[in-house]
């Protein structure tokens, strides 16, 4: 599979990412090798193979439905960019009305 | 030369009053300060870390009962300890301060140890050499114009150099192994559920542990039990009681059937490496262990797999950073999208983007069923090859890395040539199992020699028996106490 330029742009948009136009070309060729490299799982013959998600032994894991102590609201908003009020602030995500 | 004591010695010292933590503790900030071209540590605080000595003191004063005593750990830069700064050397998370202590911290704190610092790593554990990092890179102790391997490159050199007698890293597909494996140190990766990851910043969650790096095997042994055990805030962990590891590591392995699987011995691995690897399965016959020839035919396509699962989950994983919750916003943030895009562009770095790049393309619409679900199967028969040699024996032997140390900048710009440096680690990550290294030789002549890390790789819950295996390896073919001597290198 040869990755193209449009495949970066689309996929980097999916993952909330930009790189500026003049690095576009190293990354679609370093994105090329890394997917030709991978693609060699498309070889492996996996006729009734079932997925693994994990190695481990937990499964479904479940605790009583009971209130614990959580942080603090000041404390959990002690690492944040911006906050007001106790509130994480953002810029404005709905426009006025006009 | 008597060298750096085992962390036993250093804990009884303590508790018996010979010394002080406040003295041990002073002796180790020392070092650091005279190996900080190494740049081993992000984040050190001589006052705080002064002052949980004296704390521990105080215990020691009250007749409390603790393991470590006074033995100062260093801690991999993506694993909470409070007093310290967690960056997962990222600019994106430049300045984060932790409101809690990871489990794993907070299990060492109560059992006595003082936090030495934070160390350095590839960013958010992505990486195979530490040059990842946003903030310096780290140099191997015993060539300072080598890398010391990653990512938890800044725990093995801090060791290595005897900056720290221990060190906490985190193995996603070799984090811990390959590091010890480059720089003469003992790492342990320990069964997926066996360790508590709450306040492990999350890479590969199916992947990801926290394991000891040490100088001695007894001293791995002693952290682990320290570490293991179900924690209610890790659903992954096992409910498995966790049987200590420490009184046995003498054991020995007479009797134990140790497997060395064909396809670690290929020629893709260094002739020397292989042949000291081969010199340590020698002395673990002259023990009483049984060697014999298994296979593990599905290996090569590892690292593929590897790469797709792992990034796939730190694609998602790393969506947390997007400038609202924690982390760096970017300034000129007008919008929800300038906010994501904008905040994830500016402070990630380079090698992070490529991952969540690939984790994307691997997840999304039209090649999910190509890349993702195709690894996840091809997953089941790694797991399965393990299953079925471990049938055979109870312990596999083989090289833990295809190459010594290289030099800083030789892989760094070929992502593919850095992966390929994973092969040997990765595919224990996928199938959940325990994995140890101990040094077990070096490289070349006297003055450019390179260590060289031999890997032991058991079933599920068998720490205990790699533990033993990797001392008898230790007595027969290494000296622990030896510090290389980095100050007077470049």
């Amino acid at each position: 599979m040869n990755i193209s330029k449009e495949d970066v742009v689309k996929t980097l948009r999916l993952a909330r990412l930009e790189v500026p136009e003049s690095e576009l070309p190293d990354l679609v060729r370093e994105f090329d090798s890394i997917v030709k490299y991978v693609e060699a799982v498309a070889a492996v013959d996996l006729r009734g193979v079932e997925p693994l998600s994990h190695g481990g032994d937990a499964r479904d894991v479940f605790r009583d439905d009971v209130v614990t102590p959580s942080l603090p609201a000041d404390v959990a908003l002690g690492n944040a960019p911006d906050t007001a009020g106790g509130c994480f602030r953002v810029p404005r995500v709905i426009a006025e009305p006009s | 030369m008597t060298g750096p004591l085992p962390l036993k010695a250093i804990a009884d010292s303590v508790r018996s009053g010979a010394r002080t933590s406040v003295d041990v503790a002073t002796e180790y900030l020392d070092r650091i300060e005279r190996g900080a071209a190494l740049g081993a540590f992000l984040a050190v605080d001589r006052a705080r870390t002064l002052a949980e000595a004296a704390a521990v003191d105080a215990r020691v004063a009250r007749g409390e009962a603790l393991p470590l005593a006074g033995v100062p750990v260093a801690v991999k830069d993506n694993i909470h300890a409070v007093g310290f700064t967690t960056t997962c050397a990222s600019r994106m998370l430049e300045g984060f301060r932790p409101p809690f202590d990871a489990t794993v911290v907070e299990k060492l704190r109560a059992a006595g140890a003082v936090v030495l610092g934070k160390t350095n790593l590839d960013e958010f554990a992505m990486g195979s050499s530490t040059e990842n990092s946003a903030y310096v890179a780290c140099r191997n102790p015993w060539a300072t114009d080598r890398i010391p391997g990653g990512s938890s490159g800044g725990s093995a050199a801090a060791v290595a150099a005897n900056l720290a007698p221990a060190a906490l890293g985190s193995d996603t597909g070799g984090s811990i192994r390959q590091p010890a494996a480059l720089t003469g140190t003992v790492g342990l990766k320990p069964t997926y559920g066996r360790v508590s990851r709450f306040g492990l910043v999350a890479f590969g969650s199916s992947l990801d542990q926290v394991g000891p790096m040490t100088r001695r095997v007894e001293d791995a042994a002693m952290l682990h039990d320290v570490l293991s055990g179900h924690d209610p805030k890790d659903a992954t962990t096992s409910a498995r009681p966790h049987a200590p590891t420490a009184p046995h590591v003498g054991d020995g392995v007479r009797g134990l059937r140790i497997g060395l699987p064909d396809e670690y011995f290929g020629d893709a691995v260094d002739s020397e490496i292989r042949a000291s690897v081969e010199s340590a399965g020698r002395a673990l016959e002259a023990a009483g262990a049984v060697l014999k020839r298994v296979s593990l035919p599905h290996t090569p396509h590892a690292i593929p797999t590897y790469y797709i699962v792992a990034t796939s989950e730190a694609s998602s994983n790393l969506a947390r950073y997007d400038g609202v919750h924690y982390g760096r916003r970017h300034p000129e943030a007008v919008d929800i999208a300038s906010l994501f895009t904008g905040s994830r562009s500016a402070y990630l770095g380079k090698e992070v983007k490529r991952r969540i790049l690939l984790g994307t393309w691997c997840l999304s619409s039209g090649f999910y069923d190509a890349f993702y679900d195709r690894a996840l199967r091809i997953r089941s028969l790694l797991k399965a090859d393990f299953d079925a040699a471990f049938r055979d024996v109870d312990l596999v032997l083989c090289p833990t890395t295809p190459t010594p140390a290289w030099r800083l900048g030789e892989k760094i710009s070929d992502p593919v040539q850095m992966y390929v440096a994973d092969i040997l680690t990765g595919a224990c990550n996928l199938a959940g199992i325990p994995g140890l290294v101990v040094p077990c030789g070096t490289t070349g002549q006297k003055d450019t020699r390179l260590p060289i890390g031999a890997q032991l790789l058991g079933p599920a819950w068998s720490e205990s028996l790699l533990l033993r295996a990797g001392a008898v390896i230790e007595a027969a073919c290494w000296d622990p106490s030896f510090v290389p001597s980095f100050g007077s290198a470049s």
